[in-house]
């Protein structure tokens, strides 16, 4: 018998073949899993991904499917004894035709003598079992949303734009979005002045129990870019840090500038809710 | 190490007689130092997939607020990227199995110093973040569109697209001069890096993956397409995942006021500011509303983070490295910084 095991090329990856699928099945799942019947993502970004992230959780779980049954496919396929020109015998697999010739590519295990060619690029397939790290995360230990660690970072308050503030209308008090609360104080104090409004965000730590601090961050695309708007809140006692509160009261006048725009409120009342939909969206609170 | 396992998993179902026997020599003469690092390698990574359970509890007990807040950005900026990833790979994938190679080379004049602007005045149809353009650069080359004019589309298409254009305008109320210089610069330094590519740039400092295009007379087209999404996406997926782990262990580890500090000097400002844009890697789509909040920092500044941002950053030079080679790389970052600084600085005199 001179027929030679089949030469087939030293592997490097435990799941041969069906690991990569496996990981586009992995990866597509947690983004479904974030996405599908869950607010999960809007703790990492912006609402307007979502269809985004949907149409890449089905596309990277369809594809890994495909690649899976055509590995199985291929693995069905019994090896056959050929003969080459010069007459020596090899095993062929008839799955290779066109797979191999794939595999030689870019993948790092080529096949033929010698894995030169795929130098370099024997790396290409172990970084991407890292892209596992943030799908097992996401699948089962998905973290909490951004919250007093980034918040309370020492300069993180970010600067309001001034824009046009609307006439408040008449009412015993005014939900209001903390930017906009933050720009009328430093741009149309008048509007506040005498006022009672309220407003939404967690809460973080200030100097005295009863001097803390009101907070939101806002995201322009994923919690990467998140900015702090803070309130300084006075006159109640401050309850556990990351609890998300609504607080009544009234503006009052200090020193609060422009590039360290922090207004006070001195607070009457203090309601513990429950974490807002999208914890991102600088939202008034319901009227009521 | 795996080579038992990986022996079963392949052997067909029913193996004949002459395959149980001794593992052939190649296995053996294989290159054994680069497996010795190969399984160094492989052992890292495993071991970061596995510790993903233990993190949030060492977080409890250590009651280390930082470590949740890095698994909160570093989820973040993937799952923000990966769409864009998709697209990029998706459309990459279709080049390389679809698009005839002749195509672009009827489409680009063919001088290279011509074809070079043409493919930055490309950049404006590829709504999308950095991530999507740098697959698509690689298979743009791998069919023959000279590397300059690929290398100039891969600068300028995150920035100057429309999507990013009104994120400016949105971020920057009432200047639209901001816009205007945004794309003035972004575009004169995709198109300044091109030629300078032509004159200086060589050919081995890239390294393209050896083309999947073209090959294997009998593949049907859907298994080329499906084959080279999949490494495509998975290869650039995991280089996403260490530019991510990058700038988000920067944003935790660094307290915004430490940029107070170089906020008053003008020229120290636009530097801080670029170089920040490379660390905090935030999406070409979001860095207007970043910038926008740097309060303490000129105009011109606020422009170079937008500028430098799109086109070198942590997360780019991971990409980038993953698919021209680290020699490629940090060259190519290195001088593109250095030419979008400057021409920040004349465009933000001129303009701002």
């Amino acid at each position: 018998m001179t027929a030679k095991p089949p030469t087939r090329p030293r592997r490097r990856r435990p799941l041969g073949e069906l690991g990569l699928p496996l990981l586009l099945v992995l990866t597509g799942a947690s983004l479904l899993r974030a996405t599908v019947r869950s607010d999960v993502h809007l703790r990492y970004v912006k609402e307007g991904l979502w269809p985004y992230l949907v149409a890449s959780g089905v596309l990277l779980v369809l594809l890994g499917l495909t690649g899976l049954a055509a590995e199985v496919t291929r693995r069905m396929r019994r090896p056959v004894l050929r003969r080459d020109a010069s007459g020596h015998a090899y095993w062929h697999h008839p799955g290779d035709d066109h797979a191999g010739a794939h595999h030689g590519h870019g993948d790092g295990d080529g096949h033929g003598p010698g894995d030169g060619h795929g130098h370099g690029h024997g790396g290409a397939t172990r970084v991407a079992w890292l892209l596992a790290v943030p799908a097992l995360t996401l699948l089962f230990v998905a973290p909490p949303a951004l919250g007093s660690y980034t918040a309370q970072r020492e300069g993180a308050a970010a600067r309001v734009e001034r824009t046009a503030y609307e006439e408040l209308a008449d009412a015993p008090t005014t939900p209001m979005a903390l930017e906009e609360f933050i720009g009328r104080s430093l741009y149309d104090s008048m509007s506040l002045r005498g006022r009672k409004v309220r407003l939404l965000g967690f809460v973080t730590a200030g100097t005295s129990p009863d001097t803390w601090f009101l907070n939101r961050l806002k995201v322009g695309c994923c919690a990467g870019d998140a900015r702090t708007l803070r309130v300084q809140v006075r006159g109640v006692k401050a309850p556990a840090d990351d609890t998300w509160v609504e607080v009544t009261g009234v503006w009052r006048p200090g020193e609060s500038t422009a590039d360290d725009p922090v207004p006070t409120l001195e607070a009457g009342v203090v309601e513990t809710v429950p974490e807002p939909r999208n914890p991102y969206q600088d939202a008034p609170p319901a009227a009521g | 190490m795996d080579e038992g396992a990986t022996r079963t998993a392949t052997a067909p179902p029913d193996p004949a007689p002459p395959l149980t026997g001794p593992p052939d020599g190649r296995t053996r003469q294989g290159p054994g130092r680069r497996a010795g690092a190969g399984v160094l390698g492989s052992v890292a990574v495993g071991a970061a997939v596995v510790a993903v359970p233990a993190v949030p509890w060492i977080e409890r007990l250590s009651g280390l607020a930082a470590l949740g807040a890095w698994r909160t950005l570093l989820v973040a900026i993937v799952v923000q990227g990966v769409p864009f990833l998709l697209l990029g790979t998706v459309v990459s994938a279709a080049i390389g199995a679809f698009v005839p190679a002749r195509a672009f080379s009827r489409v680009l004049p063919r001088n290279p110093v011509l074809a070079v602007p043409v493919a930055g005045a490309a950049g404006v149809v590829l709504p999308g973040c950095e991530c999507a353009s740098v697959p698509v650069a690689g298979s743009l080359m791998r069919r023959g569109v000279a590397p300059a004019a690929a290398l100039t589309f891969l600068l300028a298409a995150p920035a100057v697209n429309p999507v990013v254009l009104v994120s400016t305008a949105i971020a920057f109320p009432g200047s639209p001069e901001m816009v205007a210089a945004r794309f003035a610069a972004s575009l004169v330094t995709s198109v300044v890096m091109g030629w300078l590519w032509i004159r200086w740039g060589r050919e081995e400092w890239l390294r393209l993956p050896t083309g999947r295009a073209g090959h294997a007379p009998g593949a049907s087209r859907f298994a080329a397409f499906r084959h080279g999404l999949q490494h495509d996406f998975l290869h650039a997926g995991g280089f996403l995942v260490v530019g991510a782990m990058a700038a988000a262990t920067f944003n935790v580890l660094v307290p915004p006021s430490v940029l107070d500090v170089f906020a008053d000097s003008p020229w120290l400002g636009v530097l801080v500011a670029a170089l920040l844009a490379v660390l905090l890697s935030v999406c070409s789509e979001a860095d207007a509303f970043v910038a926008a909040s740097f309060t303490g920092f000129s105009p011109t500044a606020r422009l170079a983070f937008m500028v430098v941002g799109p086109m070198v950053d942590m997360k780019l030079i991971a990409l980038q490295s993953g698919a021209f080679g680290r020699a490629f790389a940090v060259r190519f970052s290195a001088a593109t910084f250095v030419v979008a600084v400057l021409c920040c600085v004349v465009v933000g005199g001129v303009l701002l």
